[in-house]
């Protein structure tokens, strides 16, 4: 276990308690994560000594923002080992992503070409490949799960038919914690001439990720879902891919030369990143990063992995609970149902206990409906948490139960 | 602060009044929340401008349930005029703007405690409401 003291020493939102005075237990960790305090100095910090728009002042302090913005784009490389820094684009987070990837590469699906997601994916890994495909007259194919949730291989390398130009897929399922076989995947639509698009947006705060070694085409994440704050997230795409791909908004920030009569784009990344981004947000990823690389992932993974199988056993144990899916490999997300109490209910009766977790679709809904249920209370761990927190749940679920029964 | 959970609120979550299927109704109304993917069909038919047989069907949680049993408990007979009356009422007590003295409402006052749980409450009412409207 990670030293608690020090880790709820960093996160001040910790200390506070609920409309009964009850400690908060954050157990919602897959939706946003809290900010370590090291993250709100460095945004803080930034606007009050550094702020300024970046690439185009002539004046020191827009000099300093220039710099600083464009190191945190290297951070960002070197935590997930990109080849090049022109390969990092800041967005807005996962959705904006997967939205710029299917907005211009998109262009390249033609009628009667398939796209390949699966069961599992967030709306936002789902809705953009859907209306793609309507736009294009593509297909839309699904790779369904088997009853442990897992992804059904086989059933993948039927539906992988040479149609198949892009395949977009979850690293980690947001609903159930299913950790995807990614770089097997990958592996397998790459034989196929398929490119591969990866949400990370669950995966990063847990697991080290190395995107030459997944080679996926695209990996999409979101800053808030790693201690950042939220409106700043990151596509990493092969330079190959991106250089010939157009850009997805325009404006300033993007052009190299507008007349009126024609413009020429920036080089990568800049090309796809118009307008003044939010350069306080990647300076609190960069801050996230330093303080993820500071413990040290493998020790984050130990810690809630931890967390996650105490949570499981005990859980199992109480009568009429259900926890949903079995997958191979779990990442720090447990999905519960609970006999004759609806999730939001059961969520209500959490939150008057201090303890915060989510119910209902997790914006997986198709998922939803093909595991027969209309949603589910989901507790969520990160590194803060710790086993007594466990505890609470289970007690607070025990005590829930007796209420509504 | 108060108890969300009513004695009253949870026997109608665990025995909802008119709680059925009606599929030959004069008119079947679906309530969808987005936000929980909770869902119910109302039916009713209206005679000589008076609700009757109210009913509803589907999946929510026990506050949409018991809203829904008090709906038609509250709601059926009555016209247009009686029947927003107490739709009024309904909303002032969970905006918490007015105190009508109403025994079937009152045990979802604390509603207006938890901001996140109003839709359960009038979610039934505002599609039963919105299709008279139109039926108007």
């Amino acid at each position: 276990m990670l030293s608690m003291n020090l880790l709820h020493n960093d996160f001040p939102i910790l200390s506070r308690k609920n409309r009964e005075g009850k400690s908060l237990v954050y157990l919602d960790n897959a939706a946003t994560t809290q900010k370590p305090i090291q993250v709100i100095e460095a945004v803080s910090n930034f606007y009050k000594n550094h702020n300024a728009n970046i690439h185009r002042g002539i004046h020191f302090l827009g000099v300093e923002a220039t710099s600083i913005y464009e190191d945190c784009r290297e951070k960002v490389r070197r935590f997930i080992n990109a080849e090049s820094s022109d390969e990092i684009i800041f967005v807005r987070g996962t959705s904006e992503a997967v939205n710029l990837v299917s907005g211009t590469f998109g262009e390249q699906i033609g009628e009667g070409d398939e796209i390949l997601i699966t069961a599992m994916e967030h709306h936002s890994n789902l809705v953009p490949w859907q209306q793609l495909a309507f736009q294009k007259k593509a297909k839309l194919k699904v790779i369904p799960l088997n009853k442990k949730c897992d992804l059904d291989l086989n059933k993948f390398k039927k539906l992988l038919t040479p149609k198949v130009k892009l395949l977009a897929l979850c690293h980690i399922s947001n609903s159930i914690g299913t950790v995807n076989p990614v770089k097997n995947i990958v592996e397998l639509a790459h034989e196929n001439k398929t490119v591969v698009l990866v949400d990370g947006a669950q995966a990063m705060a847990h697991q080290s990720v190395d995107v030459q070694d997944l080679d996926c085409d695209f990996y999409a994440f979101s800053g808030h879902k790693m201690f950042a704050p939220t409106g700043i997230g990151v596509l990493y795409g092969k330079r190959s891919i991106l250089k010939n791909i157009p850009p997805y908004h325009y404006g300033g920030e993007m052009i190299k030369k507008v007349t009126f009569n024609k413009t020429s784009f920036a080089e990568l990344p800049h090309k796809f990143e118009a307008g003044t981004p939010d350069i306080g947000g990647a300076v609190g990823l960069a801050a996230a990063i330093d303080y993820i690389n500071e413990i040290g992932v493998d020790k984050i993974n130990a810690h809630t992995s931890e967390l996650t199988e105490k949570a499981l056993n005990e859980l199992s144990e109480v009568e009429g609970i259900k926890v949903v899916g079995a997958p191979k490999e779990r990442a720090a997300i447990v999905s519960f149902i609970v006999e004759g109490i609806h999730p939001h209910d059961m969520a209500t009766l959490l939150d008057e206990d201090g303890v915060a977790v989510r119910a209902g679709h997790h914006c997986t809904m198709p998922l939803m409906e093909s595991l027969g249920l209309q949603g589910t209370v989901r507790a969520s761990f990160s590194i803060y948490n710790t086993l007594n927190d466990v505890n609470r749940l289970v007690q607070s679920v025990k005590r829930a139960q007796h209420k509504l029964s | 602060m108060a108890d969300l959970y009513h004695p009253a609120i949870l026997e109608l979550s665990k025995n909802p009044v008119g709680f059925e299927k009606r599929p030959d109704a004069q008119y079947i109304v679906e309530a969808y929340n987005p936000v929980c993917a909770d869902q119910f069909e109302i039916f009713f038919d209206l005679k000589e401008g008076k609700i009757e047989n109210l009913t509803f069907h589907g999946y929510g949680c026990a506050l949409s349930k018991a809203s829904g049993s008090t709906a038609v408990r509250l709601l059926s007979g009555l016209d247009l005029q009686g029947s927003t009356k107490f739709w009024n009422d309904f909303q002032s007590i969970i905006q918490n703007t007015g105190k009508p003295d109403i025994p079937d409402l009152e045990p979802f006052s604390p509603v207006k405690d938890h901001p996140g749980r109003i839709k359960c409450v009038t979610l039934i009412w505002e599609e039963f409401f919105k299709e008279l409207e139109r039926i108007k």
